[in-house]
């Protein structure tokens, strides 16, 4: 009975500690991977890949958007597929992406960061376009990796004028 | 030594049990508490009471409706709920739409607004906008961690969309 005591005992003991030193790791693991989702993603929309892009979001009905243009939000994948689409066939050349101030939150396999976006490219017109914008992102860690399953962009608004500040100044 | 397995298993495969059901059991619980905490919070009128629904942490980041981009802290935020709640009289919301997702510890709600009210003009007020609420349990209690509200907006025009039309 003795024994016993002592296995179970050294069992929680073994349960609990890797418990604790297990979610502290995981803790700065996420971080690193979503820091490293939020890389590809910058490198993707630089690339023009919308495939690529799309592989940072949860696929199918699993993704829902509420984007910096209307409509007011993109239920699924596909529909956030051809807004891309969209986006970059308005455009001509090279675009480029600048992340800064990202911050991530993590609990386990859901996690949040919120992030400002400053986006650069030329239109078919010829006219530049630049503007900042802010994101919301909620990550969920599936089937061993962490996708993006909600986001929110958007850019500040004069609520009396309704004119928007594209660049989202501090 | 057999008997000492036996125990051994018994209580792995209970303390196994009971973190699967209880954690389940947990998280759907949490969706109905964060559910009910939007709408209170939703329906606060005065800068106390909203605050009462956010952290104290100075972590805490709010991107509002309106300029600049973004407020940092808690004071920064709290400034902003008061001009609001100077500007807007009889401020009413109704939720369009409210998704929540959580795992017992965080949880995420995203919702599609309807917002009435009085301008300091006497001007009726009446806008539709998407809110993204971050929740986070702190001490026992669902706290906001961060919120982003926003109107889709043309970006050829610059002009925002206040009735967010689908």
């Amino acid at each position: 009975m003795k024994r016993a005591l002592l296995i179970t005992g050294a069992f929680i003991l073994s349960a609990s500690l890797y418990a604790v030193v297990g979610a502290a790791a995981a803790k700065g693991g996420a971080h690193a991977e979503i820091k490293a989702l939020e890389d590809r993603y910058v490198a993707a929309v630089n690339a023009k890949d919308v495939d690529k892009i799309m592989e940072c979001y949860a696929t199918g009905d699993g993704l829902f958007v509420f984007d910096v243009i209307p409509p007011r939000q993109y239920a699924g994948a596909d529909a956030y597929h051809k807004n891309w689409s969209d986006l970059f066939a308005g455009l001509k050349g090279p675009v480029k992406i600048e992340l800064s101030d990202l911050s991530v939150t993590s609990s386990g396999n859901l996690a949040f960061g919120h992030v400002i976006q400053h986006f650069t490219a030329t239109g078919n017109d010829g006219k530049p376009v630049d503007f900042t914008f802010r994101t919301t992102d909620v990550y969920r860690k599936i089937s061993g990796k962490w996708l993006i399953v909600q986001e929110h962009n958007s850019v500040p608004v004069d609520v009396a004028t309704g004119k928007a500040d594209m660049q989202s100044k501090p | 030594m057999r008997k000492s397995g036996l125990l051994v298993g018994t209580i792995a495969a209970a303390v196994f049990l009971a973190s699967s059901f209880g954690a389940r059991a947990f998280a759907a619980s949490a969706k109905a508490q964060i559910t009910d905490l939007e709408h209170k919070c939703a329906a606060t009128t005065t800068t106390d009471e909203l605050m009462g629904c956010y952290t104290t942490s100075d972590d805490l980041v709010v991107y509002d409706i309106g300029t600049p981009r973004e407020f940092d802290g808690v004071k920064a935020v709290r400034g902003d709920f008061q001009n609001f709640f100077d500007t807007i009289k009889n401020p009413k919301v109704e939720f369009v739409s409210l998704h929540v997702v959580t795992d017992g510890k965080m949880g995420l709600a995203n919702s599609v607004q309807h917002f009435t009210g009085t301008g300091k003009d006497g001007k009726p007020m009446d806008m539709t906008f998407r809110v993204t609420d971050v929740w986070q349990k702190i001490g026992g209690k669902w706290k906001i961690i961060h919120t982003h509200v926003s109107f889709p907006t043309d970006m050829a025009s610059g002009k925002a969309d206040m009735q967010s039309k689908m």
